[in-house]
């Protein structure tokens, strides 16, 4: 009887399984967004409870372990404060120097950007850099393919699907990200793609245009989704494709993805 | 039916707290798979006939959470499911302690292999298969086994309990009608 049951058993889990692998292989693109965009919008009140819970316990165990720390923060926050204060007068010159200069290349003044701050609520399980979700979707206005940004004007992402209330945000490492960007230094232009959730690669670079080192890559406002003058990253390693027509640059992300708890949705 | 609303809110709490709490406050990437530690409880404790739903249920939580082909932690839900009440029938003894241990083994063998399915099911459903090596063999999976059995022995009393709790239900139940 017990063999029996087994047996059964058995066949269930084959026709399961079986089930499970024609699934994930072959069901059409978006044809489970319906249930998902359902399942989202009844988790999403528990979901952001807890994310707002779990902020609070990090926020205290945050300032459990500082407290040791407390004596030598003050000493450094002491000195950095000094550096600060010459540095604002000096960044007050940059900043008029750089509206001056978005106004020669006829780009959009940064406070003029029609935001939609939104909560990080959700990320990629498996790896930090692949995807995010938001606590913002169709009624706010949200659209795919809308550029992210954190506060700074530091572009993070765009969004490929919206729900209810959430949406989610491919990030620059995603594999399916690719966004036109130019190197500030050198005028330089490429796109950066994603590399699978793990960093970010500058390509299709002619041979002829220059890259160097620690340059800035900003989006090139080129195909029109995504706005010029957005802060990607940095230069780390500059390479050569194999078939030598290319140049690329491995790109150093400026915002650690893991950490994001606010961004923006740019809606213009 | 009482029953069967309690595991369905133990599952429902545990996605969303795996999904939502946990990542936000652990290392990135190294989060409890608390959904599958009760998996392999009730796997092993009611044998498969009663957790093939619950792991189908749990599996399809997270793959819509997850954004991940629906079908993908289903499969190693069932899976693995499947292998720890084949194996609790052979080896789970009364002895509390051997008990806990002999779950405590299936969590370790658990995470392993969910980690495994469910990196090669979505990595080559999304065409990603040259990643699998980082994604497979590196320091994170160490960790998420330590954190997986440290959620196992947080939640294993609670678990046996709510487990007794529905039984008396059950039989009371029973004997009203």
């Amino acid at each position: 009887m017990s063999g029996k049951l087994f047996s059964q058993n058995r066949i269930k889990v084959v026709i399961i399984l079986a089930a499970c692998v024609l699934l994930v292989f072959f069901n059409p693109k978006g044809f489970f967004n319906p249930i998902r965009g359902g399942v989202l919008e009844i988790i999403y009140p528990f979901q952001k409870t807890f994310y707002l819970l779990s902020q609070k316990v990090r926020i205290a165990t945050g300032f459990l372990n500082s407290i040791s720390d407390l004596k030598k923060e003050n000493e450094k926050l002491i000195s950095e404060n000094n550096a600060l204060s010459s540095e604002i007068i000096f960044l007050k010159d940059t900043k008029n120097e750089n509206d001056s200069l978005r106004e020669q290349l006829n780009l959009i003044p940064r406070e003029k950007f029609k935001l939609e701050a939104s909560f990080v609520i959700g990320s990629d399980p498996q790896r930090s850099g692949s995807w995010i979700m938001i606590d913002k979707g169709n009624p706010a206005g949200i659209e795919a393919g809308m550029p992210v940004i954190v506060s700074e004007g530091i572009l993070v992402g765009k969004v490929a699907e919206v729900y209810g209330n959430t949406a989610k945000v491919d990030l620059l490492t995603n594999s399916s990200s690719v966004i036109n960007a130019v190197d500030i230094e050198t005028e330089a232009k490429g796109v950066v793609r994603g590399e699978y959730g793990l960093g970010a690669l500058l390509d299709m670079v002619a041979q002829t245009d220059v890259l160097n080192g620690g340059d800035t890559i900003a989006t090139s406002g080129l195909g029109g989704d995504v706005p010029a003058g957005l802060l990607i990253g940095k230069i780390q390693e500059i390479r050569v494709t194999q078939d030598r027509l290319f140049q690329q640059a491995i790109i150093m992300p400026r915002v650690k993805y893991a950490d994001l708890d606010v961004v923006f949705v740019i809606k213009n | 039916m009482s029953k069967k609303i309690a595991i369905f809110l133990v599952i429902f709490t545990a996605a969303i707290l795996q999904v939502s709490f946990f990542p936000n406050i652990l290392p990135p990437g190294i989060f409890p798979d608390i959904v599958l530690i009760i998996a392999i409880f009730w796997a092993a404790r009611s044998g498969f006939d009663v957790a093939w739903p619950w792991a189908i249920f749990g599996g399809l939580m997270l793959d819509f959470i997850y954004f991940w082909p629906i079908g993908t932690n289903i499969f190693s839900f069932v899976a693995i499911v499947f292998g720890a009440s084949y194996l609790a029938k052979r080896f789970l003894v009364a002895d509390n302690l051997s008990r806990f241990f002999f779950l405590a083994a299936m969590v370790i063998f658990g995470t392993v292999l969910n980690g495994g399915l469910t990196n090669i099911l979505s990595q080559s459903a999304l065409g990603e298969m040259g990643n699998f090596r980082i994604l497979l063999f590196n320091s994170d999976l160490l960790l998420k086994i330590i954190y997986n059995l440290l959620i196992f022995t947080a939640i294993y009393t609670p678990l046996l309990k709510l487990e007794k709790f529905l039984a008396t239900i059950n039989i009371r139940l029973k004997m009203a009608r």
